[in-house]
């Protein structure tokens, strides 16, 4: 029999091997690529949440700005330093050499598309100009020719001779703003956008304004890139010091504690296969990840560790051998593993995706940490008995039994704090920005003229036609409105007009007496005059929106359905009533998409409130199955106390909480059952064991998040101060005894 | 020696000269400028198209100063003015957009007329020549946008910026020739002529 148990000893490592490189097969096997990583946070959400046009929209506006940098310099020398600095950016890959170039190119593929259709493009304002008032129109263009600003207007002349495309085209081409200083527009290339290239943006950054600092310029920089770049360098920098401090006290303590190397090796081990195991699963079965998932994912280094201390502090007892492998804490570790899986695997039912992964990355790398205690520890650690604790631990447990109203008491001392709480879903509370970058925003705004609004306008029509005349309809009502389709193609009707106006003017003499009046010898203007002449060609938008659009211009969201769509961006100069008043027209809807996170984030908040009932419910019904119901409710009992707790002091704190302290709860829910469940389970020889096991996995956690409460990016801090205090009440009330269990029988 | 022999000599002398680059060059320019406060005179632009057989003319007066920055006032064959001061353009007191020809011009005035020459030569690459009594320059733009519309400027003058040539890669080209230049009063031209 020895021999029998012998050989299933040394056959589980082989086991343990087999199923790592299987999983590891399936995972090359159906490794999906490049994007296997989701940081986008629309991804956690559910996709019918959105409406379709609107996540078109969203998409298309983020599109337009995620890999805009704009750098402004002003003072002597600012046109030479900004030129160096765009140097600096390509070299180091941050801009695209030949940006300026290919949007060059791509606006003079547009005029080229735009050119036999000339005749018919012109602005609203020129045209209502020319068509009350020829006279005005000729004197404002006549003084604009003969002045030095003439020369591009000169050029035009045979084929535009009333200088309505030019005007057109201008309108349609973003403008730099005027001042006294220099600016610069680049474009961050999308491969070095990701984590891993953007980080070493912001030392650039910083470098550059030393820079400007010792050559006497102000430097400003705005763009998505910088705030991603910072977010990304400071977070791998409390990472690197936070992480690396924690670890360090983490292996200091374990050595101390455990006082053998393999026996820390071993614990590391079961750490990585439940990380491992998780990741690999989640990817196989969902083909991405998403950071936050991730994240919250490496919190099961609190529970996975569990696992091993059980074991190993056990191994601590006086009597204890290493034939006795797992007999002392089977049970405990099975109903741990059970109830942990089953409740994080529920999650996958819930409908939402970022919920499902988090749920089968923690399920999942739970039950890896599980399996691999079981294969390979009773195997791999077979150290001599050392027959002692470490001396804090060698006694009884000193704290009494729980009585039944210091429950109460928690509970009334948790509620006021508690019902102080309100919901918080504000996006923008979740991320920090530098003081610089945040003063150098309000001073670009400021120059610039318009605030950043991620705000935008949808536009909604039956067909393509009622599409543009809807958004020359709306610009009459809000001029300062850039950009759109119609920008690039008027309506046919307004095209008509355009068309018929001229016609009328050179009907009337009027438009031969301007152009004689500059000069101009009829036959230098006869294509001009055919045109007018010929029947009438508009331009149409799927002639143009086939090719590539310059950066900004355009904003056509397709034909779907018997709808057609567009976007226009919304400047912060657009006051509300004017707002309202477009808002008003037919089809034409603002969409505020911070404001339509914050709702996914209540909404996400809500269900969270109801999945965290509805998963104690699930881990209740196991244990009322395995140990009857009063010993459920006393396992229930701990983590929902240290919930409370937790809770109740963020409310006296801080008097707010959001979906990130909800999620919080879930590993400390966790590691706080598996608490309750050794203490209830464990013979009274080995509640020693037992406490040291548990205050090690409280100890380490603490250690390896806690920490994260001191991060400087508030959703870091916000999960990381959540942890930390769930689990510090979890192992303070772990130390009360539990009511009368097996080792009060034996 | 010959006249002949002397002049082949002068002429190797002066191939064997160092030619002197942009920086330099400028820098000896701007040795030779006058600076003032603020500036006044005439000027006549043409401006020759290939479409037109005639050069379209302007004439009128103009003023530079730090403080009230250019005025640019066409008399003929229309009335109109152009300012362009803190970087703002306007025609006939609207702003325009003008896609920065204004700043463009102002750029080049403020240079040689109160030598701000570190802005000529951040923006373009300087070729040209030094005479007894006057200087002539080439300004070839580094911007690579911009040298897909002007292919060069030149600069011509003497104690004062006297004469400015843009050509454009289209072919088309105006010319800007100052004179009765003189020391502003700036009171009365910042009011304008």
């Amino acid at each position: 029999m020895p021999a029998a148990t012998e050989r299933a000893g040394s056959a589980a490592p082989v086991l343990w091997l087999g199923l790592v490189l299987l999983l590891g097969l399936l995972l090359v096997l159906r490794w999906p690529g490049p994007g296997w990583l989701a940081t986008d946070f629309q991804r956690l959400l559910p996709a019918l949440a959105v409406d379709p046009w609107e996540a078109r929209a969203s998409a298309a506006a983020a599109a337009s700005y995620e890999g805009q940098l704009l750098l402004l310099a002003r003072g002597a020398g600012a046109a030479g330093f900004l030129q160096q600095a765009r140097e600096q950016l390509v070299a180091a890959g941050f801009a695209a050499a030949d940006f300026e170039q290919q949007q060059a190119a791509a606006w003079r593929q547009l005029g080229a598309l735009q050119q036999p259709h000339a005749i018919g493009l012109a602005t609203a304002a020129d045209r209502e100009l020319l068509a009350s008032d020829p006279e005005g129109y000729f004197t404002r263009l006549r003084n604009l020719l003969y002045s030095p600003l003439g020369g591009p207007w000169l050029n035009g002349l045979p084929r535009d001779p009333l200088g309505l495309w030019r005007s057109f085209s201008l309108a349609a081409a973003p403008q730099p703003p005027a001042g006294e200083f220099e600016l610069l527009a680049l474009q961050v290339p999308a491969a070095q956008r990701g984590f891993g290239r953007i980080e070493g943006l912001y030392p650039l950054y910083l470098d550059l304004v030393g820079q400007a600092q010792r050559r006497d310029l102000e430097f400003r920089a705005l763009g998505a890139p910088l705030y991603t770049a910072y977010g990304v360098q400071s977070g791998q920098r409390e990472m690197t010091t936070i992480g690396g401090a924690s670890l360090l006290a983490l292996l200091s303590l374990l050595l101390w504690a455990l006082r053998s190397g393999r026996a820390l090796l071993l614990s590391l081990l079961v750490v990585g296969s439940g990380i491992g195991g998780g990741f690999a699963l989640t990817l196989l079965l969902f083909q991405q990840v998403h950071l936050l998932a991730l994240v919250l994912g490496a919190t099961l280094v609190g529970i996975a560790a569990d696992y091993a201390f059980h074991y190993l502090c056990h191994s601590l007892l006086p009597g204890w051998q290493p034939a006795d492998g797992l007999g002392p804490v089977f049970r405990g570790l099975s109903l741990s593993a059970a109830t942990s899986v089953l409740g994080f695997a529920s999650l996958v039912l819930l409908p939402f995706p970022g919920l499902q992964q988090m749920g089968c990355f923690m399920a999942a790398g739970l039950l890896a940490s599980y399996l691999s205690v079981c294969l390979l520890f009773p195997g791999l650690y077979r150290v001599a008995p050392r027959g002692e604790l470490p001396r804090l631990f060698r006694r009884a447990p000193l704290a009494g039994r729980a009585p039944h109203w210091l429950w109460l008491l928690l509970v009334l001392l948790a509620l006021p704090g508690v019902l102080r709480l309100q919901a918080q879903d504000e996006l923008r509370d979740f991320y920090a920005a530098p003081q610089r970058l945040q003063a150098d925003q309000q001073a670009l705004e400021s120059l610039l003229g318009s605030g950043q609004d991620s705000r935008f306008l949808l536009l909604r029509a039956a067909d393509m036609e009622s599409l543009l005349q809807r958004e020359e309809a709306l610009r009459q009502q809000l001029p300062a409105l850039r950009g759109g389709v119609s920008a690039l193609v008027p309506s046919a009707a307004a095209q008509g007009e355009t068309i018929e106006l001229q016609r009328h003017l050179l009907r009337s003499g009027e438009l031969r007496g301007w152009i004689e009046s500059l000069g101009l010898a009829e036959a230098a203007v006869s294509d001009y005059l055919q045109a007018l002449e010929a029947p009438f060609q508009p331009l149409t938008a799927a002639a143009l929106l086939a090719q590539e659009l310059p950066l900004g211009s355009g904003g056509f969201l397709g034909c779907d359905g018997g709808i057609c769509a567009s976007w226009l961006p919304l400047p912060g100069t657009v006051d509300s009533q004017e707002l309202q008043r477009a808002v008003a027209l037919d089809g034409v809807a603002v969409i505020e998409p911070v404001a339509q996170i914050n709702r996914l984030l209540a909404q996400y908040r809500g269900q969270a409130l109801v999945m965290l009932p509805l998963l104690a419910l699930v881990v209740a019904a196991v244990l009322w199955l395995s140990l009857g119901w009063a010993a459920a409710l006393y396992l229930l009992a701990l983590p929902l106390a240290a919930a409370l707790l937790s809770f109740g002091l963020l409310g006296w704190l801080r008097g707010s909480y959001s979906i990130v302290n909800l999620l919080a709860l879930l590993p400390v829910a966790g590691v706080a059952l598996d608490f309750a469940i050794f203490r209830r389970l464990a013979t009274a020889p080995s509640q020693p064991a037992v406490l040291l096991a548990v205050s090690l996995s409280a100890l380490t956690s603490l250690l390896a998040f806690g920490m994260l409460a001191f991060s400087a990016t508030p959703i870091i801090s916000d999960f990381g101060y959540s942890i930390a205090s769930g689990l510090l009440f979890a192992w303070l009330l772990c130390w009360l005894r539990p009511p009368r269990g097996p080792g009060d029988r034996a | 020696m010959s006249c002949r022999h002397a002049l082949a000599a002068l002429l190797l002398l002066a191939h064997c000269l160092p030619a002197l680059a942009g920086p330099e060059l400028l820098q000896a320019v701007a040795g030779r400028l006058e600076y003032r406060q603020g500036v006044a005179g005439a000027f006549t632009q043409s401006k020759y198209l290939s479409f037109m057989s005639r050069p379209l003319v302007s004439s009128g007066h103009f003023s530079l100063s730090a403080d009230a920055g250019l005025r640019w006032q066409v008399e003929a064959p229309v009335s109109s003015l152009m300012t362009v001061r803190d970087g703002v353009v306007t025609l006939d007191g609207q702003p325009v957009q003008d896609s920065g020809v204004g700043r463009l011009m102002a750029r080049i005035m403020r240079g040689f007329m109160h030598g701000e020459l570190e802005q000529i030569s951040e923006g373009f690459s300087v070729s040209g020549e030094l005479q007894p009594a006057h200087w002539s320059l080439a300004l070839a733009p580094r911007n690579p946008l911009m040298a897909t519309v002007i292919s060069e400027i030149r600069v011509r003058g003497d104690t004062y910026l006297q004469w400015v040539e843009v050509r454009e890669t289209s072919g088309n080209s105006t010319t800007i020739a100052f004179s009765a230049l003189h020391e502003a009063d700036r009171e009365a031209d910042a009011g304008g002529h």
